[in-house]
């Protein structure tokens, strides 16, 4: 740097205009600052008997506080994790189909990976929870993310991730401070309307239960209200499938073994009786087999249950929501695939 | 306590406030009371190692001084100061290696140890006085802002401004302030958007797909120097807030058309270092050799300049592509003027540019990989082919951050054009407020809302 020209302050003087500009230039953050200490829109800083918000939360925070809220008078001791999948398999349902008492929760994530539902299971070790049954809600995907993805929707909590608080809060407040959310927030908060261009707004009110987190999703109602009508007006969610089975890349590595093993290590531990089940997705893109075979070689015949691929189960355009989602419809039907072999061995 | 902490924000902000409070005389012992709590804060061991260096240097400087009547008893303490420090130096670096135990490496030490060589140096070769302050010295030596990760001060400049040390003036604050916020982008917005990524693939070289492992050879030369450089620029920024002027460490390494350039462009205080003081002195020793003396002595000094970047034969392949591929530029300089004069010059520049960048960054491979085996393998899988999809050139990274880090690249990319054809940052200065303001306020807003935090690391740390 050369030497400016401009005569020198007094070097306090100097420091206080610099420290007075700062200050000046830090303002505007300071009042996001306090915006997001004020409102908590992502209901993380306070804790609430109740998680629905007009802010799109973080599904991993979210059901980890369900769970916290609801710890002590609830004898939880099934859980289900997985990706969002896990919105059709609602936790009064599947406690159907196990021993009478047992009591489920949903602590699912968007797009999630092997590597949360490790870190979650951990987390529920620590915290004394009784594993007696876990339902894995998977597909190719979630299989091959060993590592946590990066953006405010998989943030674990700072309890299953270890992560500071602080830290945690840095990456929500940033979030917060993204103008595609702040603009949209500072717009709700004005007008109290959400339109449909508000990409982190939540416009349908309550969609999850206080108690368990199963998802009350708002399109059963509009099939209820448009029937045939839903699938015939979205093609673009519903795009023509392949007529002969795609058989997907392999995705379990060493890596993702490696985390699969810890997975099913800590469940054999805790004698857990687990199902795995890979989703049958709307593309009937098919599991690998090879990856299949080492989902059964980690946690041993009659665990994994794969519904991928063209079959019985994804050939019915109506049990889906979108390519993304199936409905619970379809997942009863898969439960009680999976625990067929098991009521069918209790009755004999 | 790295650079992008809340705690050293703490001390910074501290020690800043500090200084301008209690004035002149006891600026010195604020800045060094607040390099020893940066230093300690990370180990005491690693404070211990790094004031015992210092005064270490400190009294074989003044030994060396007092014996210059005496050449054979100087040359004793000079070589015997430079052995110990460099035992002391590849002891630290290797004993965990050659014992199999974990051994604490004292953060700092490699720049540390070659800054107290260059002291002693100067010193012997009569450059400089030996420094009779104690704090002065252990100020020069143990500074906060470039501890860590250099740059590799000389006498020359550091000491000198230590010993004068003047409080900064008000453009100097602002230039400097700039500069925190302009490594601050480098770091947040390119470097750890990419990192993570990169890493990945490093980790996993054998599954991998072809186009994988070439992309993430390709960014990393770019993750590097957002990474390093934004380290710099922080800390040149940051000392010329307290009046210090630290020396460059880069300019514009990638305009670079040959590999040499590149060295006069890349990591400066280092490669300056190593022409100094290892380079120049060994080939004026072998200049009977003629061109072969001028070639050896350029392997060695860059084979040595991969070492000082840790214990393996990776490093040292990868000091040795540097130092083979300036022999064969000098070796066709010919040639390659020739080509020049075929090709024209907007072309041949470009290509130069290009073919030093993927020289480049074909050897830090050798500089990622933790074996030679594995870096062997990655350049022998290297190839256009994919697992399953052509998404698999992204190596991962999110959409949202390949466009927060290519267009704060592309960014940087003109900022440092128009650096090189004036200070962009002065220029700045003379501006309508509205219009700095302006400036100021969105590149902090998207520091605060594109930037990646949660990671404190930076690469030359382990160094």
């Amino acid at each position: 740097m050369k030497q400016p020209n401009t005569p020198p302050l007094q070097s306090g003087s100097a420091a206080r205009k610099l420290v007075l500009k700062a200050l000046l230039l830090l303002l505007p953050f300071a009042g996001i600052v306090v915006l997001y200490f004020h409102d908590d829109p992502f209901m993380t800083l306070r804790r609430y008997p109740v998680y629905d918000s007009a802010v799109m939360l973080n599904e991993e925070m979210v059901g980890w506080n369900i769970y916290r809220n609801n710890r002590d008078s609830i004898p939880f001791n099934s859980f289900i994790l997985g990706n969002s999948c896990t919105m059709a398999f609602p936790c009064r349902m599947w406690e159907q189909h196990l021993a009478p008492g047992d009591r489920a929760i949903r602590l699912f994530g968007n797009g999630e990976s092997m590597r949360a539902i490790y870190l979650k299971l951990q987390a529920l070790e620590r915290d004394s929870a009784e594993l007696k049954n876990v339902l894995l809600v998977l597909d190719g995907t979630s299989l091959s993310r060993s590592q946590v993805q990066s953006g405010y929707s998989f943030l674990l909590p700072p309890e299953v991730s270890g992560q500071s608080l602080v830290g945690v809060q840095l990456k929500l407040l940033q979030t917060f401070a993204l103008p595609n959310f702040l603009f949209a927030y500072l717009r709700y908060r004005m007008t109290g309307t959400i339109s449909s261009s508000m990409k982190y707004m939540n416009p349908y009110g309550r969609i999850r239960n206080p108690q368990n987190n199963d998802a009350l999703n708002p399109r059963e109602r509009l099939i209820d209200e448009q029937q045939e009508a839903y699938w015939r007006d979205r093609p673009k969610e519903f795009p023509p499938r392949p007529e002969q089975e795609v058989v997907a890349a392999p995705v379990i590595g060493d890596e993702q073994a490696q985390l699969l093993r810890q997975i099913a290590a800590l469940l054999h531990r805790h004698r857990t009786k687990v199902r795995l089940i890979i989703s049958p997705d709307y593309d009937q893109l098919k599991l690998n087999p090879a990856d299949k075979a080492a989902l059964d070689h980690l946690f041993g015949r009659g665990v994994v249950f794969d519904f991928s691929g063209i079959n019985a189960y994804t050939a019915d355009y109506h049990n889906y929501y979108e390519r993304g989602h199936y409905r619970p419809i379809l997942g009863e039907r898969l439960l009680q695939a999976v625990y067929e072999e098991d009521e069918g061995g209790k009755s004999r | 306590m790295s650079f992008i902490s809340t705690e050293f924000a703490c001390l910074f902000v501290l020690c800043f406030a500090v200084c301008y409070l209690v004035g002149q005389r006891f600026r010195k012992a604020v800045l060094l009371a607040s390099s020893c709590i940066f230093i300690g804060y990370f180990h005491v061991g690693f404070l211990l190692v790094a004031v015992a260096v210092a005064l270490f240097a400190y009294g074989a400087g003044i030994l060396i001084e007092k014996t210059a009547d005496r050449p054979g008893r100087q040359q004793v303490a000079f070589w015997g100061a430079c052995l110990c420090l460099v035992l002391c130096w590849t002891g630290f670096r290797y004993a965990g290696k050659l014992t199999g135990t974990s051994v604490l490496f004292p953060l700092g030490i490699s720049f540390y140890t070659f800054q107290a060589l260059a002291y002693l140096t100067e010193v012997y070769w009569g450059e400089e006085k030996a420094e009779r302050n104690v704090t002065d010295f252990l100020l020069y030596m143990l500074l906060f802002l470039k501890f860590l990760s250099g740059p590799i001060e000389r006498p020359g400049n550091l000491l000198a401004q230590v010993k004068e040390l003047r409080p900064a003036t008000y453009p100097m604050m602002t230039y400097g302030a700039k500069l925190i916020l302009v490594g601050l982008i480098k770091k947040l917005m390119i470097a750890d958007h990419l990192g993570p990524y990169i890493d990945h693939v490093f980790a996993s070289v054998h599954e991998a797909s072809g186009v994988q492992l070439l992309m993430a050879a390709l960014l990393y030369p770019v993750e590097l120097y957002a990474d390093f450089s934004g380290y710099t620029d922080m800390a040149v920024g940051g000392a010329l807030l307290f009046g210090l002027r630290l020396s460059p460490n880069f300019d514009r390494p990638f305009t670079s058309q040959t590999t040499a350039e590149f060295w006069r462009r890349w990591h400066i205080s280092l490669s300056s270092w190593v022409r100094d003081y290892l380079y120049l002195p060994l080939a004026s020793v072998v200049r009977g050799w003629g061109q072969w003396g001028i070639a050896g002595s350029l392997l060695v000094t860059f084979v040595a300049l991969g070492v000082w970047h840790g214990a393996g034969w990776t490093f040292v392949v990868y000091g040795l592509i540097q130092g083979i591929v300036i022999v064969w530029e000098q070796r066709t300089a010919k040639a390659r003027n020739t080509l020049r004069d075929r090709l024209g010059n907007r072309l041949f520049t470009l290509l130069s540019q290009v073919r030093t960048y993927l020289v480049f960054a074909l050897s830090l491979i050798f500089f990622k990989a933790q074996t030679l085996e594995e870096a062997f393998y990655y350049i022998g899988h290297l190839s256009f082919r994919v697992h399953s999809s052509w998404k698999e050139v992204s190596i991962g990274i999110p959409d949202r951050s390949c466009i927060v880090a290519g267009a704060t690249l592309l960014l940087l990319l003109v900022y440092e054009h128009f650096m090189a054809r004036g200070d962009v940052l002065q220029r700045l200065e003379r501006q309508p407020a509205a219009l700095r303001w302006a400036l100021y306020y969105l590149f902090v807003f998207v520091l605060f809302a594109y930037g990646k935090f949660g990671t404190e690391n930076f690469i030359y740390l382990q160094f």
